[in-house]
């Protein structure tokens, strides 16, 4: 009876300790996040991303080259930081909620933080290997502009630089994740209660989506390298989305607004999902390389994905992107 | 050395579990699931299919011919008009597909997509042996004879009956094919997409209902040449339908054209094979007037004008 009634009580301890492990720690693993991100924003070499006007410069020769609209050069500018600027537009915006305890503390909360922890520590190798590469290609381009030489040390940093872009496509997803999740959770059905910051946090995640089409297009060409940005249209549209997010314009109807938004974003979740599959099937790098005629003669199955490509980029990318300008412009 | 009774039972249990997987596994090797790209390759096979090419060209050719014959009394009115009405459903089933194909792409596999992936690989190899036998008759026969100067109009109706008969066999087994593939367009697809929404769901449908509607007096022996002949402007207002309205920006224009979300609605409180006999019928205003309800009246009429293009 006795061992009965000890083996009883050990089981008891064993249970009440797995439990106490479970729900009561007192660890604020938010604010530790926080405290990363204030690190992550100070540190030298990530200032051309977080000071108050992000820019990022170069050796005088190279710099020239941008200022005077060499197309290989400004490049770097105009499009390479431009995504890599707009891929950390949310987390600028919203990391100080991080300071505060999250609205939902559950299991998937904390996976959440720990996750973009570790996302953090890849954005900084990755930021610090994009550094390295710059000062590679600052000390060997400083002259012969226009020479292949020249040209391929470009060609690997602008790799290097894809790499760097990528990686903070991963960083944007986790950080939207988190925040939508334990913050605010990003709604996907029928709103009927307004919240404060709701236009805000639809609009910064709707721009997210964009930019996540906008990167997966401009890459997959093969080489590594950007091949080209969605249209001028497209572009322009995103940039007003950020326009409005610094100076919101908020709507009288905005329920209404707010449930349109939400119904045009889980229908972009479905494009963007087939865009997706349609930029697995089709070689974009050899579409551009031979031309559509040329590249539909050896695949002609690949038509139909073509036309989506084609169909995202062009219209529903504006679609979604007019909806959301709606909201807050 | 006898066994005991439970060792027996264990091996009989064994030896169904074996013989049950056996057949299991036999079956799914020898009858495997279609993957999610089946229905989409199938449907690409059939719009792409140069021997459909092929007779819709013969058939034009053979309709022309006996156009420029029409005024003779000898010429089979029955046949001509059958074949026009049979010609233009062709068509407009061939594009209806074309654009159900921009969206089979990106089917997901469930219990529908597998019923109906099957479905329409098995009517396609209907089609495929069809269009083989077709094939052979154009070449041995229609070719020679369409070069033919001063063709008599005995051949002439001789020739269209046999293209007609083909016609009548194709028009049934696209029917059933493209059943089969819009099934899928509405059960195994995501719920909404911008370009598989309500609106072009309600698209394709009416176009369906129609073309099964036109299908019914291609395959009905006692269809008279009235009837026939009042129906040849309605099987083009069909293709004309379907030229017009199956297509991406179309089915996109449920967001941007504020219009179409009140036809829509009229849509929705329409019974479309009921309407479309009507308008076959060429009776669609007694079918309107017969309304009491002023708004479904109104809507009735809206998607008539809908059909019609005005």
């Amino acid at each position: 009876m006795k061992k009965i009634v000890n083996i009883f009580l050990a089981l008891t301890m064993i249970c009440t300790a797995i439990l106490m492990t479970a729900c009561g720690t007192t660890e604020k693993y938010w604010e530790t996040t926080f405290e990363k991100t204030t690190q992550f924003v100070e540190k030298q070499e990530n200032a051309f991303l977080f000071s108050h006007t992000p820019s990022l410069t170069y050796s005088i020769g190279i710099q020239e080259q941008i200022d005077h609209g060499v197309a290989a050069y400004s490049e770097l500018k105009t499009n390479y930081f431009a995504l890599l600027d707009n891929l950390m537009v949310m987390f600028r915006t919203h990391r100080v909620n991080l300071a505060i305890s999250p609205v939902v503390k559950d299991k998937q909360t904390q996976n959440l933080f720990k996750e973009f922890n570790q996302q953090m520590d890849k954005m900084q190798n990755s930021i610090n290997q994009l550094m390295q590469s710059k000062a590679y290609f600052e000390q060997h381009v400083t002259n012969n502009f226009e020479q292949s030489a020249s040209l391929q040390e470009l060609k690997n940093y602008k790799r290097a630089f894809v790499d760097t872009i990528n990686q903070a496509l991963e960083f944007n997803k986790t950080f939207e994740q988190l925040y939508t999740h334990a913050y605010l959770a990003f709604p996907t059905s029928k709103i009927t209660v307004y919240q404060t910051g709701l236009e805000n946090l639809m609009a910064t995640v709707a721009s997210n989506r964009l930019l996540h089409s906008f990167v997966l297009y401009a890459f997959d060409n093969g080489d590594g390298t950007m091949a080209s940005l969605l249209n001028t249209t497209a572009i322009t549209k995103l940039n007003q989305i950020q326009s409005a997010l610094a100076a919101p314009n908020y709507k009288e109807n905005k329920l209404e607004i707010i449930n349109s938004v939400v119904e045009y974003s889980q229908l972009f979740e479905i494009e963007l999902d087939q865009y997706k599959q349609a930029l697995n099937v089709v070689n974009l790098g050899k579409v551009r390389k031979d031309g559509v005629q040329a590249y539909l003669t050896q695949n002609p199955t690949h038509e139909t994905y073509l036309n989506k490509i084609e169909n995202f980029n062009q219209t529903i990318v504006v679609l979604y992107a007019d909806k959301v300008l709606e909201l807050i412009a | 050395m006898n066994q005991s009774p439970l060792k027996k039972i264990i091996k009989i249990v064994l030896a169904f579990a074996v013989i049950g997987a056996i057949v299991f596994f036999g079956i799914k090797f020898l009858f495997p699931e279609p993957d999610s790209l089946q229905a989409y390759q199938t449907t690409y096979d059939l719009v792409t299919n140069t021997s459909a090419q092929n007779f819709l060209q013969t058939s034009d050719s053979m309709i022309e011919l006996m156009t420029d014959n029409l005024q003779n009394p000898v010429i089979n009115l029955n046949v001509y008009n059958k074949l026009k009405i049979s010609q233009n459903n062709l068509k407009a089933l061939v594009k209806t597909n074309q654009f159900l194909l921009n969206e089979l792409a990106f089917a997901k596999n469930n219990s529908n997509y597998n019923t109906n992936a099957k479905t329409i690989a098995k009517v396609y190899g209907q089609i495929t042996d069809k269009y083989a036998q077709i094939d052979n008759y154009i070449k041995n026969n229609v070719v020679d004879f369409l070069k033919t100067q001063n063709q008599t109009v005995q051949s002439i109706n001789s020739y269209s009956a046999a293209i007609l008969n083909y016609q009548i066999s194709l028009n049934q087994l696209y029917v059933d094919y493209t059943r089969a593939a819009i099934k899928i367009y509405t059960t195994a697809m995501p719920s909404q997409s911008f370009s598989n929404n309500e609106w072009s769901k309600q698209l394709v449908t009416l176009a369906f209902d129609w073309s099964e509607k036109l299908n019914h007096y291609i395959q009905n022996t006692l269809a008279t040449t009235e009837l026939l002949a009042a129906n040849i402007a309605n099987s083009a207002g069909l293709f004309a339908y379907v030229d017009n309205n199956l297509t991406i920006a179309k089915a996109q224009s449920y967001y941007t054209n504020s219009a179409v979300a009140s036809l829509l609605e009229d849509m929705k409180k329409t019974y479309y094979p009921e309407l479309v006999a009507k308008v076959l019928t060429q009776d669609e205003q007694t079918y309107i007037n017969s309304f009491e309800d002023q708004t479904k009246k109104v809507a009735v009429e809206n998607v008539i004008h809908f059909l019609k293009g005005e």
